[in-house]
This record gives structure tokens, C-alpha cells and sequence, in this order.
């Protein structure tokens, strides 16, 4: 079948053509804009490429585009500048109709010349056809590309956005009266080799077919677009109303939403752990493979611990400074277990032996937390008048851990001293 | 960045969003690192809430047992309370001054040189960014309108709405903690009816100035 566009000459100079309206693109702009009127000596050699093409003329004594090209110029600005979309396809539905009518009678009658002809008709409407589908399939795109940015307004934006969706939906209806039965009725009406099929079935429905797909994605996203442009109207009243609301009223307050059993979630946001977790020997950057375990032993954690942990007394006090909890609990702790220290440095002078906390602390069946035991007795051990102490003699038992951090400055190291033991003994006694 | 930073981040209290941390943003975009780290957060009574528009991560608390997580949450609503006013009047500000009729959103750029330019050559705008001063409690009422405009954005920077994109340019973006806000809003709207009664107001109003001719 020949090509309808075929004409005498074919694609080189159609090649050449182009390549010459490029080459004069300047000149043909100025022309077009009215502004030629003198041909620059260094474009003397387009100019006379663009004369020869019939593109550029001299005459009036000014210098003319080519009615033809003017008028495909202002075809091409129309449409850019244009935001209508052409729908219309079931009045063209009608006219292929007609032609195909038409192409059938010439072929009845033996007019098999006048057929051929009206057969590039047909093909040229088919193709008019799918043009504009793809052109307002184009267009729709578009239009959610830049979420309708020839409009600036929340609200013109929804009312292009519905516009959009009505247009959208006009344009499914119109893909659906291009139906394969139809088709099919109108090929089945030639000879069985028919050309027909080719252009009406595998041509123009395919290409429909192809369109009403991405139709379908513009209209889901078009309608989600909608939805978040009116959801934007909604927070601008609720911001409005909010502020006005203030205004009026000025002692309002929001109740307070945080004082139930169990707060909206929004409401049950965590502040800041006052932890300083960044020195913690298990929290250092190549120990995320420790995770697990870190997880599961914070897990057993009791309660109370990481109350503790988290929400400090003195962050939490309104008791003023009077007196901190925190010193508070340390000093009836230390009131409770200052006995026992006693009886522990009393036991190595009676003894003359060395003797182990740790040991002490299991023969008597103490009751205190090991880590808390050895942290008083050192304690007690600092805390003895300089006469005393010069008696004792402390062995701190137990291992370092280090790390190794590569800091701005360059390598450091952090440790932290996990105490085991602590053993006393006597010195001059 | 590592699931360590993200989690410390989340504890700190931190809203973390495209703005503020992109790197740990997408971390908890991402399920499997999200799961790692809610595990993580999981055992000290937290977990990760995300805010409805989906621009914005937080850390929350999974029960309030504890009187301290409790006294915790109510220090939390206090502040946020008191920053509503303040945060409404700013957005409004900034809708008025570039003219536009839909809020800011986070991700959006305002710059403060901008904003000095348009309050200089509009007295209402002026007037109300003066109002807004005092509803911060600021001494700068009566000082020149850089300086209050000033004012006004680093106030906002320390409530977290605002970030500035590279530090000294004064240009900033907004965070997610403003969607955050703006769920705020919504759910007291829903619970005090607070546009309806605006509606109602307003159409009180009008009968009114009608009725008195």
C-alpha cells in the first residue's frame, strides 16, 4: 500500500528541506516576526537556500515568509499556547464511517482507481484520529506534570483539576465507541484480503487501546491530585478558623488531650532520653552487630531500672532545689549499708588478713546489689578521715574495656573500668 | 547513616524528616532498617510514629505504666500547646506575604531576607508580624523590622518548624514537625469542632452588621 505522504522526491528532500529551515531558523523567526528588513551579509548564502526552497521571499519591498509556513507557524503557537483538548472523536467515528461507505461502494462498482484513493482517505483519518487521542492523552499529562502551573491558586488549581478529570472521562466515552464489532462490521463488508483490518484493527484500535491505558493512570492520578489539592483548602480553613478562634476567644486553650488512660498517639510522642548514650561502651559505631543481644538484655531490664534511666527525679522534680531526690536516695541507701562497710573493715583488723568485699559480702549474705557493695566500699574507704585510712589498703580487682575511635583529631580511646573486687588489707597496725 | 545515629535521633525526641535528617529519613523509609530500629526502641517503651502525610518520623511512647512517661507526655503537650498559636500566625504570615492561598508544607524555602522586604513596604503585614512578637514574648515589638523578623524565624527554627538550609543563609525550609502540627490541629478540630464554630461565629456576625443595618 502506498504511503499517503509519499510524494514525488521522497525523504532526502524532505531532509534537505529541513535542514535548510534550520539553517534559516533566524531568518525565518525575524521574518515571521515582522523585524526583516535587511538580509545580514553573512546570511546572504541562507537566504538565497531559503528562496530557492520557496520558504522566504522578497516582496513589497519587504521581506515574506511563505503563506504556507506562516500559517503552520501559527498553527504550532496556537496550539502551544492553547489548554483546550480536543475530544471530539465520535463525529470523526462518523466520518470514517462515511468514507469507508464510500471506499465499499467504489469497490462494488469496480472503481477500483477511485477505491485506492479513498483508501489513503481513510488511512489519513485514522491517523487524524490517533493524533488527537494521543494529543489530549498528551495534554492531560501535562497538566499533572506541573500540577496545573499556568494556574497559581489553590482553588483555580482544583477547578482546572475537575476540568481535567471531565475532560478525561469524556474522552474514555469517546474511546468506546471505537468498538472491535463495529470495526470488524465494516471490514467484513470487503473482500476478505481487505486492507481494511490492517488500518481499522490493527492500526487505529490499537493505538486507541494504547491511549485508554494511559487514560486510565491520568485519571487515578488526577483524581489523587484532586483530593490532596482539597485536603490543602481544608488546613488553610482549619488555619484560619484556628487563628480566628484565638482571636475571639483569648483565654482558649486546647483541653488537654495528653490526660486520659491512653493518648491519641500524636499525643504520646517520646521527648528526648537523657541517657548519654554516645559514650556507652555498647553503643559504639561497629557494635550494631551486638544489637540483638543489646535488645534482649534491655528487654529484661526491670521496670524501675529504666524508669530511671530515662526520667531522672531531678528532671522530673517541681519539689524546687531544696533537695535533690537524687541525692536523697543515695543518702538513705548509704545510711542503710553503712553498718556492713563497718563490720567488713573491722573484720580485716581482727582478721590481720586481707579480706575480699566480694567474699565478705557473700559469707554474710548480704542483701545489697554486688556492683552497689563494691562501689560503697570504695566509697567508704575515699571517705575516711586521712588518720584512719592510712591503716587500710584498697586493691581495686577487676578489667578495662577499650575502644578505639577515629575521631576528627585523629585516633582516641574511651574506657570504662569494670570493677570485680576490691580487697583490704591492713598496713601498720 | 548508621541505625545507631537514626535511633539516638528518635530518643532525642527529634521529628525526623526529609529537611532536617534525609539520610535517617530514608532509613526508616526503608522497612528493613525500620524494623531494626523499632526493635531497637521496642525495650525502652518506644516505638516509631510516622505522621499521617507520611513526611515526618517521631518516636513514641508503646504504654504510659510508668507515672514518669506519663508526667513525660504531659510536658510534651504543654509545649506543643503553647506553640500552636505562634506556629498558625506565622504560616498565615507567610501565605499573606507571598500572596499564595494554601499553607506551607514541608520541603517549602522562605527566605527571612524576602520576608524583611515585603513587611517593610506593607504596614498591616508589619502590624501583624508585631502581633506575633508579642505572642512570643519577645522584647522586640518595637525594634527595626529586620530585627523582628528576625526574632520571629529564630523562634520558629527553636520550635523545630523551620530549618535553615545552609547555616548562616537565613534561608530556611519548613520540617516536618509543621505536618505534625498541622495533625495536631486537625484532631483538636475534630474533638472541639473549632471551624464549625468559626462558621457559626462569623455567620453571627454578618446577621448581626444585617440586622443592624
Amino acid at each position: 500500500m502506498a504511503n499517503v505522504n509519499q510524494k514525488a522526491g521522497g525523504t532526502d528532500l524532505i531532509r534537505n528541506f529541513l535542514r535548510t529551515l534550520n539553517q534559516g531558523a533566524e531568518l525565518i523567526t525575524a521574518a515571521y516576526a515582522g523585524n526583516l528588513e535587511e538580509i545580514p551579509e553573512e546570511q546572504e548564502n541562507t537566504f538565497a537556500r531559503l528562496r530557492g526552497q520557496r520558504v522566504l521571499m522578497r516582496a513589497g519591498g519587504r521581506y515574506r515568509l511563505n503563506p504556507n509556513l506562516t500559517s503552520m507557524l501559527n498553527y504550532l503557537l496556537s496550539h502551544n499556547s492553547s489548554r483546550h483538548i480536543e475530544i471530539d472523536l465520535i463525529s470523526r467515528l462518523r466520518t470514517l464511517d462515511r468514507i469507508v461507505a464510500e471506499y465499499l461502494e467504489h469497490r462494488q462498482s469496480g472503481e477500483f482507481a477511485l477505491a485506492e484513493e479513498t483508501l489513503s482517505d481513510i488511512e489519513q483519518m485514522t491517523f487524524d484520529i490517533t493524533f488527537t487521542a494521543q494529543d489530549a492523552v498528551y495534554g492531560l499529562a501535562n497538566r499533572i506534570q506541573t500540577q496545573f502551573g499556568f494556574v497559581r491558586s489553590i482553588r483555580d488549581k482544583i477547578s482546572e483539576n475537575e476540568a481535567a478529570i471531565s475532560t478525561a472521562t469524556k474522552l474514555v466515552d469517546n474511546f468506546t465507541a471505537f468498538t472491535f464489532t463495529h470495526m470488524m462490521d465494516l471490514v467484513r463488508q470487503d473482500t476478505p484480503d481487505s486492507p481494511l483490518y490492517g488500518i481499522l484493527c490493527s492500526g487505529l484500535l490499537n493505538e486507541l487501546a494504547k491511549c485508554q491505558s494511559d487514560l486510565n493512570v491520568i485519571l487515578i492520578q488526577l483524581r489523587e491530585m484532586l483530593a490532596t489539592f482539597r485536603s490543602e483548602v481544608h488546613k488553610t480553613n482549619i488555619l484560619k478558623a484556628f487563628h480566628e478562634h484565638y482571636a475571639n476567644n483569648p483565654d482558649y486553650r486546647p483541653r488537654n488531650y495528653a490526660d486520659c488512660e491512653m493518648p491519641h498517639e500524636l499525643f504520646c510522642r517520646s521527648s528526648a532520653l537523657p541517657m548519654e548514650t554516645r559514650s556507652h561502651a555498647d553503643m559504639l559505631p561497629d557494635s550494631e552487630k551486638y544489637n540483638d543481644t543489646l535488645a534482649e538484655i534491655v528487654k529484661n531490664l526491670s521496670r524501675n531500672e529504666a524508669e530511671n534511666l530515662e526520667n531522672p527525679k531531678t528532671l522530673a522534680s517541681s519539689d524546687g532545689l531544696e533537695q535533690a531526690p537524687e541525692i536523697k536516695s543515695e543518702a538513705i541507701v548509704l545510711d542503710d549499708i553503712t553498718e556492713d562497710l563497718t563490720t567488713l573493715f573491722r573484720q580485716c583488723i581482727k582478721s590481720a588478713e586481707p579480706v575480699s568485699a566480694t567474699e565478705f559480702l557473700r559469707e554474710q549474705g548480704l542483701g545489697h546489689t554486688h556492683s552497689h557493695w563494691l562501689f560503697a566500699v570504695g566509697a567508704f574507704y575515699e571517705d575516711m578521715p586521712p588518720e584512719n585510712r592510712k591503716y587500710f589498703e584498697c586493691r581495686f580487682i577487676g578489667h578495662s574495656q577499650y575502644h578505639e575511635i577515629l575521631g576528627e583529631l585523629g585516633e582516641y580511646q574511651i574506657g570504662n573500668r569494670i570493677l570485680e573486687d576490691i580487697v583490704i588489707s591492713t598496713k601498720g597496725l | 547513616m548508621s541505625i545507631r545515629e537514626t535511633t539516638e535521633m528518635l530518643l532525642s525526641g527529634r521529628f525526623i524528616c526529609s529537611v532536617t535528617a534525609p539520610e535517617a529519613f530514608n532509613d526508616l523509609n526503608n522497612p528493613e532498617t525500620h524494623e531494626t530500629i523499632g526493635a531497637l526502641l521496642r525495650p525502652l517503651n518506644r516505638k516509631i510514629s510516622r505522621t499521617r502525610g507520611g513526611n515526618a518520623f517521631y518516636a513514641s511512647w508503646i504504654s504510659l505504666e510508668a507515672n514518669s512517661d506519663r508526667d513525660a507526655v504531659t510536658r510534651e503537650f504543654d509545649a506543643v500547646r503553647n506553640q500552636l498559636r505562634p506556629v498558625i500566625t506565622f504560616v498565615l504570615e507567610l501565605m499573606d506575604c507571598d500572596l499564595r492561598d494554601h499553607p506551607l508544607n514541608v520541603g517549602d524555602i522562605v527566605s527571612e531576607a524576602e520576608i524583611v522586604t515585603i513587611l517593610e513596604n506593607n504596614t498591616f503585614l508589619n502590624e501583624r508580624n508585631t502581633a506575633l512578637l508579642r505572642l512570643l514574648n519577645s522584647k522586640h515589638t518595637n525594634s527595626p523590622v529586620p530585627v523582628q523578623v528576625r526574632t520571629v524565624f529564630d523562634s520558629m527554627k527553636k520550635f523545630g518548624i523551620i530549618a535553615e538550609t545552609i547555616e548562616g543563609s537565613r534561608r530556611f525550609q519548613f520540617t516536618g514537625k509543621l505536618e505534625y502540627i498541622y495533625e495536631v490541629l486537625e484532631f483538636i478540630n475534630s474533638r472541639e469542632q473549632i471551624l464549625e464554630k468559626n462558621a457559626e461565629e462569623q455567620s453571627l456576625a454578618v446577621q448581626g452588621d444585617v440586622f443592624n443595618g
